[in-house]
């Protein structure tokens, strides 16, 4: 008897939602503007008045899994364990608490 | 720093790629040698990358054909010259994985990848690719079919490559962007869900990309990359808060230098206090409102303008992509698109050379041929410049002295 699991394909990519922040779906296409506060940090406002701040980090692009878990832990420390990558391949920390913005800089 | 290779004749010494770390922007080669610690494969790639720096030349053999069962896309052969040298990147073959939309992860998500990439390859990837893949560098034949599966118990599948429809990528649109004028994220998830056959399965003459960026300032750059570019814009008029445009004004921002004389139309008008803008003609460039983000937003009338063409240099030069249909509303998209882009396959699939992507081909049958072969009737947005055609102008130059 064949025990081997089910081999799976053409199950594309994970669902558009299925990684972003609870205060991204709550706001989602309800942007009203943004401020760049300083290089590299930003902070989306948000119709229902809600504000989501980015702090943008370079990238070399070509990156090690070692340096993947580092970002996964300051994703876990500083924003609830999510992070996006932008199109020019630099890393985003999406943070509800302007507080926390300075630490994770320091710690970048 | 010197590399320890227990394995290989690595020479161990890389002076000119040590070069390279130095600098304020982070290294890829310290990210190379931080996956050598414990990755051979890595430890060969630093040694014949620093050969090919010595020699000024590279090293890595043209393509070759590997994969999954059942696909015929998505892992791209590579295999080094200097195998015998460096046996741990003798196969280095690359995977693309199909990234979600918009490159949101969580920490758990991108950590399963990263384990599943630790016990299967070099540990070292590109976060993203030029196609917006997750880029998995380097493994070896066997290898391939166990990373497939775990990566698909994970959720993830494997992205396109060669002759196929290549991974869509999209931007950040309603996610956070007040300027998505579609929702770019779910619009690039469906057509990757629609097109999975196409994706996996190479069957066109060449390969065919899709962007989609949800406002014109084009955050994918799918005007320059995607045969079939999809770009968010208004019909309406640009919305204007003229409180915050004082503000701004107040805050030191010129708005007659920075907004009024840099628009390429000239179709603003500042007098001290107040913005006019003659939206009729506006061209849609988004200066102005990047400027003032707090004061000026897209209109309320949103959907895409649809644009056929781009592509990179490669085989007979760089090419923009340009119009197809002016504006297709928002909730309209998804339907056009899958009814525009079986006609555009068809008419490619029949009249296509091989290695002939769709904007050479439009070049090569001209733009009245290809329209009337998918069955688009001509409108005059389909003009590179309008507005520079000296036609249109004729009657107020007829009296110029020549």
């Amino acid at each position: 008897m064949n025990t081997a699991p089910k081999r799976i394909t053409d199950i594309g990519p994970p669902r558009y939602d299925k990684y972003l922040p609870p205060l991204i779906l709550k706001n989602y296409g309800q942007w009203k503007f943004h401020e760049n506060i300083a290089p590299g940090i930003y902070c989306h406002v948000a119709e229902s008045g809600d504000r989501i701040y980015t702090v943008r980090a370079g990238s070399p692009r070509l990156l090690s899994v070692g340096t993947l878990r580092v970002f996964a832990n300051l994703a876990d420390k500083y924003c609830g364990g999510y992070l996006r990558f932008t199109s020019r391949n630099n890393v985003e920390f999406l943070l509800d608490d302007s507080a926390q913005v300075e630490p994770l800089r320091q710690e970048l | 720093m010197a590399i320890k290779n227990e394995d290989s004749d690595c020479s161990c010494k890389t002076p000119l790629l040590d070069e390279l770390e130095k600098g304020p922007w982070p290294s890829f080669v310290k990210e190379i040698k931080s996956a050598a610690e414990s990755s051979k494969s890595a430890r060969d790639l630093l040694g014949q990358l620093e050969l090919s720096y010595e020699e000024k030349k590279g090293h890595w053999k043209h393509g070759g054909l590997v994969g999954v069962l059942g696909y015929g896309g998505g892992v791209i052969g590579r295999y080094s010259d200097v195998g015998e040298q460096f046996p741990n990147v003798a196969h280095f073959h690359t995977l693309r994985v199909n990234h979600p939309a918009g490159w949101f992860y969580t920490s758990a998500a991108l950590r399963t990848i990263c384990d599943i990439w630790e016990r299967h390859g070099s540990g070292l990837t590109n976060m993203h690719g030029s196609t917006g893949d997750i880029i998995l560098l380097g493994t070896t034949t066997p290898e391939l079919e166990p990373t497939f599966q775990e990566l698909a118990q994970a959720g993830f599948d494997l992205g396109g490559s060669g002759s196929s429809m290549r991974t869509p990528s999209c931007c950040v649109g309603m996610a956070r962007c007040e300027w998505a004028c579609y929702d770019a994220m779910k619009l690039c998830y469906d057509l990757t869900m629609a097109y999975q056959d196409e994706m996996h399965r190479p069957p066109f003459p060449y390969k065919f990309k899709l962007k989609c960026s949800a406002c014109p300032n084009d955050c994918v750059a799918s005007i320059a990359r995607a045969d079939l570019s999809i770009i968010g814009t208004w019909r309406d008029d640009i919305r204007v808060d003229d409180a915050e445009v004082a503000k701004y004004a107040a805050a030191g921002v010129s708005i007659q230098k920075h907004v009024c004389d840099l628009c390429p139309t000239k179709c603003m008008e500042w007098d001290g206090k107040n913005l006019a803008i003659d939206n009729r003609n506006c061209v849609r460039c988004m200066h102005c409102i990047n400027v003032m983000p707090k004061a000026l937003r897209p209109g309320s009338d949103r959907g895409a303008v649809i644009m056929i063409g781009g592509k990179a240099p490669i085989m007979q030069g760089a090419l923009l992509s340009s119009v197809l249909i002016p504006f297709v509303p928002a909730a309209e998209l998804m339907e056009t698109l899958q009814e525009l882009i079986g006609r555009i396959w068809d008419f490619w699939n029949e009249y296509g050379n091989n290695r002939e992507r769709v904007g050479e081909l439009v070049q090569r049958v001209g733009l009245p041929v290809f329209l009337d072969g998918i069955g688009l009737d001509p409108v005059p947005e389909m003009i590179a410049s309008p507005r520079d055609n000296p036609y249109i102008y004729f009657q107020a130059r007829r009296g110029a002295q020549p």
